[in-house]
């Protein structure tokens, strides 16, 4: 590491992004123009599950201005969408769900599309649109992931005998001695209901073609590289003759912007078959009806506890209702996957037995949102710490610190690295941030003599540092390396090329921040390219928190890998003694390269760069022109993780079954942080996510599988009225022993860590009335039912 | 997403014009107000106007004044302006409360009174506090015709009133406050600033030994229609209106109103809330109407 | 069917013909071709990442008609800044990172742009400005210290010089 008092890592600098975004410079999906664009649509299926009798676009195709309108006809002798690479390779039985870019003959949920309108204009497309009648069969729905189980249940899928698209059995230590040893043994069903994420900017392409270049598919997505090669792959293309690109400014994406989906493959199509560039942007309810949903499980817990409160075991049967399952990359299980391999999260918990069944339904797909499959094993677990705890006269602090992975490398039961972290110093600093025990506890005595209900929750975990090659492939057929090409560029400038696309995780600034600072110079030095898939390495995209530990540690070693070579050059053109030109006696600081032995001998990197592209005649024997390297990083570890607490106050108002969450306090590691700022906002956003997800997010299907949440005014987020009124951020580093500067990825995980510490606290606050919280969400209706069971049932 | 074609688009700049507009188009056109209601139908295509009347461009609709000591509010007068006009404060807290927690800062912009009214949205803020209030809505057709209807007569059922095909809510009336009045409004929903899935107005006036003379109370947030809960209110008069008449009032409020279950909530819960809703707002609407008796002294 | 139009954003005159049914904000971003204005949700208009200030009023442009604007002046996150100099909005913004994605950064500017001309201060009033705007990035925390921080540089400058950035 270069050690200067020049370092930009660790400081909250504004952000380079924001020049142009304060501005309204963002160039968004939407925000391209480009000649003789057509305007792509999609009449989807108003039916949960029906066979297609006829389709009859004769209408739509007649009127002027529309240009194409296509069916599923068009696609029926192409090959399924799922193939072996988009489709996880996972231990356990999976099935493969048969389904085309647009339906030869039935549909799975409500929202799928079935027939494309291309049109000159968009509001042109809409009367188009229209115009299509669509006859469809109904067939039996099934919503419901336990009566999609149950014999004699509608199928999905007829050919499979069941509605089980992927079942895994994960076994780590005896559970069974466990339970046989055990003082207390504690089951409980948990469910979670399907919540998730809706970005602000909705899923948009402009696909173009042409014969000489081939075709290139501007797309809101987090993996362009992934998608490119699914795309060419399952269109038949050659490599070389399709490229995507993430539009430079993305509107967010929460893991909705990662599957590889079906509209990406027609526009693709039209575009070619017509000749002209076709745009679609998703409409908000598309997006309701179709992305964003995940969650959704049920869990049956069984905990095997010794009556210190320590954990011996868990056995959990998991069923999760992914859908249909009809998306690429994902088809619904990967996520349930590993939340069941997180399960025990940031406990040291010596045996595991966990039974997964994914279950098919006519709901849409679940795709990946933001904690990434966890969020209802989470919600188990601290739950069952925190109810235990009541039964064993434990506080839920001191569970916890019984609980927690204490010895760092820790190897789960089931394998999962977590290399470094301080659960014992984060729980202490949660606690006192709060004032527990004691000045929270007579607070709370205090205000039960007033009448009022005061509460307090925690809750612990491990979130993914990005997720290592070892996991990756097998989940998702992709690595899980980090990967930059770092140029220094003629004028001296530093030019980093980084495969993935970040979409407000702010990589062009901590990028600048940490190149700089290994390059003695500022981040305004330093500019970030990302997102063309022929101008950057593959990579496998923004998400599971690899930014600042595989991404940025990528960027980090590329260019502490040319300093060997730019000390060389110094060396030479500084006419000093041979034996001078080992990194090690050179400083680089204030964009110059500095002898150390003798500071009078100094160099411009901006010099050295330009000998080096420009004038490689004054470069030293043996030295190459060019100062460009790539570096591919993959953790010696097969796991990297943050260790992480988060604890709440509640008031809760039993009358009405209200709460207001008085005070949010955040315990964080990002190993080292390279912008706090830009940590914390990160852990702002993730709580939001969380929160809103436990309490008034919920996805809500009809027994018809009709989605009763398809406008923003139904599906509820989080206003600014709505978020706690003091959250407070408390970093807790403690660095990556693999990574070079330490970092750690930060953003995937931490919505996982809201429901639990909200249920823990609501339920603390109601110790008096003696209710036990299992479900999600959380809604004031929910906690007024359990409060007045007999005002529930009765009737009027 | 887009609307249907609109054939016509007229922005009249008098009541007149529109009146004539209306009478001319009739069963084709719609009244466009503040919009926020309106506009999303239209751009779900659940209303497709082959006219559009735009109402924004005649003053004589927003403005508030007072006539013979009641309030008239024109139907064009904005959310915003309804809650932090100093003579709503004074004299109408209730009103004021109900403007203030409907939607969001931009919504209070555009949105109007005669519009959100004329909208009739069960779940909506103003029906409520309208009953509450007792006030009166006018009803202007061309040619002069006039008609006033009370509130509880305006609302018929989900997104329906009285209002017809040719007919323009121009106005509406506040009675005077009695010297001791006060009221208060609340409502319950599942984010802030969203609709209700209960909301409760009392407006009450006092008698000078501090006895509740008289009271109404409104639920909203009920299947049809905003409604009284007259028995509930018949219990207050009359009383101190203590801790345990607030009780019963609020548990007889919740079993009188005929309440629904829908995707917001359930029957049972609504009427739970109804129960702990109706004594808070007594208690409120008695603390302003002694406030007020106070400030007149 | 069409009207014709002329609408002032950002003190520039924008004559065009459109059809009675166009979204302002569309003929904000497709006629005007000020992009800055974003679409974020389809009927119901939740979402106010199309905030723009009409006669100095924070309203929803996916809620209006194009040809109800007509002879209106409008200000949008372009016309934020002032002979050069950027608003105290956004350096607010830049300076207390309230945005990373930066789509609904717009929306919540023009609204705060209504708020600041107003006297409302609290941190409770601060929310319930910008309840009309969703943000899932930030979650709202730096967007209240953004405001905060808009206000003290306000509150710093003589009247004249406050009165420049609220054009409207």
């Amino acid at each position: 590491m270069n050690e200067s008092a020049d370092s930009w890592v660790g400081k909250s600098i504004k952000r380079k992004e924001d020049v142009r975004l304060i501005r309204g410079q963002g160039q968004y999906l939407s925000d391209m123009v480009v000649s003789r664009m057509l305007h792509l649509g999609f009449v989807r299926s108003i039916h949960a599950h029906a066979r297609i009798k006829s389709i009859d676009t004769s209408q739509a195709a007649r009127m002027p201005g529309v240009v194409a309108v296509i069916t599923g006809q068009e696609f029926k002798d192409w090959a399924s969408v799922l193939t072996d690479v988009s489709i996880p390779n996972l231990p356990g039985q999976t099935k493969r769900p048969l389904y085309w870019p647009l339906p030869a003959d039935t549909v799975y949920h409500v929202g799928e599309p079935v027939v494309a309108v291309v049109a000159r204009d968009k509001y042109l497309l809409e009367d188009a649109m229209e115009l299509v009648d669509i006859d469809y069969e109904p067939l039996p729905v099934v919503i419901d992931a336990e009566e999609a189980l149950k014999p004699g249940a509608p199928l999905l899928y007829p050919e499979w005998g069941d509605n089980i698209i992927y079942h895994q059995h994960i076994q780590g230590g005896d559970a069974q001695k466990a339970f046989a040893q055990a003082d207390l043994v504690i089951s409980e069903r948990f469910q979670c209901h399907r919540t998730g994420a809706q970005p602000m900017e909705t899923r948009g392409m402009l696909a173009t073609y042409d014969e000489a270049q081939g075709l290139t598919l501007w797309l809101t997505t987090q993996r362009p590289h992934n998608i490119r090669d699914l795309l060419a792959s399952y269109m038949r293309l050659p490599h070389d003759r399709v490229r995507v690109i993430q539009p430079r400014d993305m509107g967010s994406a929460f893991g909705s912007k990662a599957p590889f989906y079906r509209e990406e493959i027609v526009a693709s199509h039209l575009a070619m078959k017509l000749g002209q560039p076709v745009r679609w942007i998703e409409n908000r309810m598309e997006s309701l009806m179709n992305v964003g949903q995940e969650r959704d499980q049920i869990h049956y817990v069984d905990a095997a506890l010794r009556k210190d409160g320590t954990l011996l075991a868990v056995r959990d049967r998991i069923i999760a209702n992914c859908g249909d399952g009809q998306v690429g990359i994902y088809a619904g299980f990967a996520m349930p996957h590993l939340g069941a391999m997180y399960l025990v999260n940031g406990n040291d918990v010596a045996a595991v037995d966990i039974d997964l069944t994914c279950v098919v339904t006519n709901k849409a797909s679940l795709t990946p949102v933001r904690a990434f499959g966890s969020y209802p094993g989470r919600f188990a677990v601290d739950r069952i710490l925190d109810i235990a705890g009541r039964r064993l006269g434990i506080d839920p602090l001191e569970m916890r610190k019984r609980n927690a992975i204490k010895q760092f490398p820790h190897t789960t039961p089931v394998g999962v690295h977590v290399d470094s972290g301080d659960f014992i110093g984060a729980l202490d600093k949660a606690a006192a941030a709060l004032g527990y025990p004691a000045a929270f506890r007579a607070e709370q005595a205090r205000a039960r003599d007033n009448g009022r209900y005061l509460g307090v929750g925690f809750c612990m975990g491990v979130e993914l540092s990005g997720v290592p090659s070892e996991v990756l492939v097998e989940m998702e057929n992709t690595p899980g390396y980090g990967v930059a090409t770092v140029n220094v560029d003629a004028q001296g400038k530093v030019h980093i090329a980084e495969g993935d696309s970040p979409h407000g995780q702010s990589h062009e600034t901590t990028f600048a921040q940490a190149v700089a600072s290994e390059l003695g110079l500022t981040p305004d030095d330093v500019y970030v390219t990302y997102g063309d898939t022929f101008s950057t390495p593959f990579s496998t995209g923004t998400l599971g928190s690899r930014g600042a530990s595989y991404t940025l540690s990528a960027a980090v070693l590329a260019a502490r890998a040319l300093r060997p070579r730019i000390c060389r050059i110094a060396a030479h053109l500084l006419k000093l003694p041979p034996e001078a030109g080992q990194p090690e006696q050179f400083r680089f600081a204030g964009g110059e390269v500095i002898w150390i032995k003798d500071p009078a001998k100094r160099i411009t990197l901006r010099e050295i760069a330009h000998v080096s592209i420009v004038a490689p005649t004054k470069l030293p024997p043996g030295i190459d022109p060019g100062l460009e390297h790539t570096y591919h990083f993959e953790a010696a570890a097969s796991g990297m993780h943050s260790c992480n607490v988060h604890g709440l106050t509640v008031e809760v108002f039993p009358d009405t079954g209200k709460f207001t969450v008085l005070k949010y306090v955040a315990v964080d590691d990002s190993g080292l942080a390279i912008n706090p700022m830009v940590v914390r906002g990160q852990i702002h956003g993730g709580v939001w996510m969380g929160l809103g997800n436990a309490t008034s997010e919920e996805y809500v299907y009809d027994e018809t599988g009709q989605q009763l949440t398809a406008t923003l005014a139904d599906y509820h987020m989080l206003s600014a009225m709505d978020m706690p009124r003091e959250f407070e951020v408390i970093h807790h580093d403690v660095a990556s022993p693999h990574t070079p500067l330490g970092s750690k990825g930060k953003g995937e995980g931490v919505p996982g860590m809201a429901p639990a510490a909200l249920a823990n606290a609501i339920e603390d606050a109601l110790t008096p009335f003696g209710i036990k919280i299992t479900d999600l969400p959380l809604k004031t209706e929910y906690i007024w039912r359990l409060l007045h069971p007999d005002q529930a049932a009765a009737k009027v | 997403m887009y609307p249907k074609a609109i054939e016509s688009y007229f922005a009249p700049t008098t009541v007149d014009e529109a009146l004539k507009l209306l009478t001319e188009h009739r069963n084709g056109a719609k009244l466009l107000a503040g919009g926020q209601s309106l506009m999303p139908m239209i751009k779900f295509r659940l209303v497709e106007p082959g006219c559009l009347i735009d109402l924004n461009r005649i003053p004589a609709l927003a403005t508030i004044g007072e006539a013979d000591g009641a309030l008239c509010v024109g139907a064009m007068v904005r959310h915003a302006d309804v809650a932090t006009h100093p003579l709503v404060a004074a004299s109408y807290p209730l009103l004021a409360d109900a403007a203030r927690l409907i939607g969001d800062l931009q919504i209070r912009n555009r949105g109007t009174i005669g519009g959100s009214l004329a909208h009739a949205d069960p779940s909506a803020d103003y029906p409520v506090a309208m009953l509450a209030l007792e006030a009166r809505m006018v009803l202007s057709r061309a040619g002069g015709g006039r008609r006033v209807v009370e509130a509880d007569k305006f609302f018929v059922g989900p997104l329906t009133s009285v209002l017809d095909a040719d007919e323009l809510l121009t106005e509406i009336q506040l009675p005077k406050p009695a010297a001791r009045a006060g009221g208060a409004y609340v409502k319950h929903s599942l984010v802030a600033g969203d609709f209700a899935l209960v909301s409760v107005g009392v407006q009450l006036t006092l008698r000078t030994d501090g006895r509740c003379e008289r009271a109404t109370i409104a639920i909203g947030g009920l299947p049809a229609r905003a409604a009284y809960a007259r028995q509930a209110a018949k219990l207050l008069a009359g009383t101190v209106l203590d801790d345990a008449i607030c009780a019963r009032a609020g548990q007889t409020a919740a079993g009188e109103v005929e309440v629904g279950t829908d995707v917001r909530a359930s029957e049972a819960y609504r009427r739970g809330l109804i129960a702990s809703y109706v004594p808070a707002m007594i208690k409120q609407a008695r603390e302003r109407a002694g406030a007020a008796a106070a400030a007149k002294k | 069917m069409s009207a014709k139009v002329s609408i002032t954003i950002n003190g520039q005159l924008y004559p065009a013909t459109v059809e009675n049914r166009m979204l302002l904000v569309d003929f904000i971003r497709e006629v005007a071709g000020l992009t800055g204005t974003h679409v974020g949700c389809s009927v119901e208009g939740r979402c106010g990442v199309c905030t723009v200030v009409l006669e100095g009023k924070a309203v929803k442009s996916c809620l209006m008609l194009a040809v109800q604007a007509d002879g209106a002046r409008l200000l949008t996150i372009e016309g934020l800044a002032q002979d050069g100099r950027l608003h105290p909005i956004q350096e607010g913004f830049w300076e207390k990172h309230a945005l990373q994605c930066g789509f609904c950064t717009p929306g919540q500017m023009c609204t705060i742009y209504d708020l600041l001309k107003s006297d409302r201060r609290s941190d409770e009033e601060i929310r319930g400005a910008l309840s009309g705007v969703l943000c899932p990035c930030t979650g709202y925390v730096h967007i209240v210290e953004a405001v905060k921080a808009a206000r003290t540089k306000l509150d710093a400058m003589s009247p004249q010089e406050r009165q420049k950035f609220f054009p409207l």
